[in-house]
Order: structure tokens, then C-alpha cells, then sequence
């Protein structure tokens, strides 16, 4: 795992998944198992860092909406009851990198991604999924706020990724 | 109708095994149909999950009221991004 840079790119089954260990079973399973039909189903796109074949970081990303809850009640009859959204839905480094800073360069590229997808698409917020209180601290660490009553997601406004990211003029900006 | 082809198997503790018996007979079905259908209703939950967010009525209206302020510098999501141009880790194949 010297050679670098990594190349990021959409998963594919050449990708050799099966050596990849972040230390949560979950997030590797879920990359070696259902990534590849996530994307085959067009529900969410799976994105590598990958050395030649070999993947040492994944993060996936699909189309999300925040809804508000249909409690009966004035609150529910009148303006939008959805906001466009993507999610974030995982992120994850091989163990044999961490301590290193890269997930936050992981992170980059995700929002980055995203921010290109909303450009395209819309999407006023992204939304990403903590899977631990550790994961919970990573994303609030970056500026994202807790949604309320103990939800593992948090958000952060789209606009907010773009300013972000545009303060370098290296990514979000490539087009 | 769909053709059942797929096969799962799962190992179970034998107390597991037993009190999924009990409750399938509670429920007049075979054990076989009870193990799908209650994996088809989580595995249905799991997936509607990652469609939406629900939010409470006074978070979502906080929320939009806020989306139309101009976009603002979260400071270590930009240097993040100061660090990935500076010595970017990757490159993006599109």
C-alpha cells in the first residue's frame, strides 16, 4: 500500500474488496457483499481508493430526502414536507492507513463528489450516517450538526460543503 | 409468480431455534415462512432507511428556514480541503 496517489474511482467487480479490513465487520461486509448490487440496483454508488486492483478506502453515496414526520395537526397541511438530500451512507478506511490523517482526505473526496452530484441533480443537504460515537465525533469535527432526539445522522447544508471545499482551488471547482 | 430459487442457510443456538418454533406456531405459520418474513420486514426498514430521514415538524421547519442563508466556511472541512491540494492522497477517475 506505498504507491501513491491512490486512483478514487467507482467500484467495479474487478476491484479486489476482500483484503479490505477497516475494523468494523459491518462496513466491510457491506462492501464485499452489497455494494456491487447496490449499484448494479442504481440505489448507490460506490466509490474506491484503490492501489492497481487492490481497495483501501470506500465510501458509498445515494439520493436521500429529509422528511418530516406526518404527526397529525396544522403543522402538517401546508409547505414541504421533504427536503432533497444525499447521504453519505458509509465511509471507511483500510486499518493499515489510520492514524495517518487520510480520512479526512477520504471525506473530501466524498463531499466533493456529492457537492458535483448535487450540482447536477439538487440537494439542498448532506446527509451522512455515524455508525459510532467515534464515526459521530469524525463528522461533527468537520462543521456537520447532530440531528435531534439521539439520530446517528447528522447534516450539513449543501451550500456549506461547496463554501468549504471552494476554499481551495483544487476540488469542487474541476469542471 | 416469482420463483423461490434462492437458498439461505443459518446456523442458530438451539434455545434460538426453539423459541422461533413457538413463535411461528403462534402465528399459524411454517418456520421456514415466519424466518423470511420477519427478515423481509427488517431488511424493508433497513432499506427505507437510507431513502429518508424522518425529522420532527420543528426541526425540519428550523431547518428550511436555514437553507437559504448564503453558504458558509465550516474552518476544518477547509483546511481538509487546503490538505488534499497540497498533497492530495488520490486522484479522481471520473
Amino acid at each position: 500500500m506505498t504507491t501513491l496517489p491512490y486512483r478514487s474511482e467507482r467500484l467495479r467487480e474487478a476491484h479486489d474488496t476482500l483484503h479490505f479490513h477497516c475494523g468494523t465487520e459491518g462496513l466491510d461486509e457491506w462492501l464485499t457483499a452489497s455494494a456491487m448490487g447496490a449499484d448494479r440496483s442504481d440505489t448507490a454508488r460506490t466509490f474506491v481508493w484503490s492501489n492497481r486492483s487492490l481497495v483501501v478506502a470506500y465510501f458509498a453515496l445515494c439520493p436521500h430526502v429529509l422528511r418530516r414526520s406526518t404527526l397529525p395537526g396544522r403543522w402538517n397541511r401546508t409547505g414541504p414536507h421533504e427536503i432533497p438530500a444525499i447521504l453519505l451512507a458509509k465511509l471507511a478506511l483500510d486499518g493499515a492507513l489510520h492514524g495517518r490523517g487520510l480520512g479526512q482526505q477520504l471525506l473530501v473526496d466524498a463531499l466533493a463528489r456529492a457537492s458535483r452530484a448535487t450540482d447536477e441533480v439538487g440537494g439542498r443537504v448532506v446527509v451522512v450516517d455515524a455508525i459510532d460515537a467515534p464515526a459521530h465525533s469524525f463528522y461533527a469535527h468537520f462543521g456537520f450538526t447532530s440531528l435531534p432526539e439521539g439520530s446517528t445522522r447528522l447534516v450539513m447544508r449543501t451550500s456549506d460543503v461547496r463554501a468549504s471545499l471552494a476554499a481551495t482551488p483544487v476540488l469542487g471547482e474541476d469542471e | 409468480m416469482t420463483l423461490k430459487t434462492e437458498r439461505i442457510e443459518a446456523r442458530v443456538e438451539p434455545d434460538v431455534a426453539e423459541r422461533i418454533r413457538l413463535a411461528s406456531q403462534e402465528r399459524e405459520m411454517s418456520v421456514s415462512s415466519f424466518i423470511v418474513a420477519a427478515a423481509v420486514k427488517a431488511a424493508e426498514t433497513v432499506l427505507e432507511s437510507t431513502r429518508h430521514t424522518l425529522v420532527t415538524a420543528d426541526y425540519f421547519t428550523h431547518l428550511l428556514e436555514a437553507l437559504d442563508a448564503p453558504g458558509r466556511v465550516h474552518a476544518r472541512l477547509a483546511d481538509a480541503a487546503a490538505a488534499v491540494a497540497v498533497q492530495p492522497v488520490f486522484v479522481v477517475e471520473e
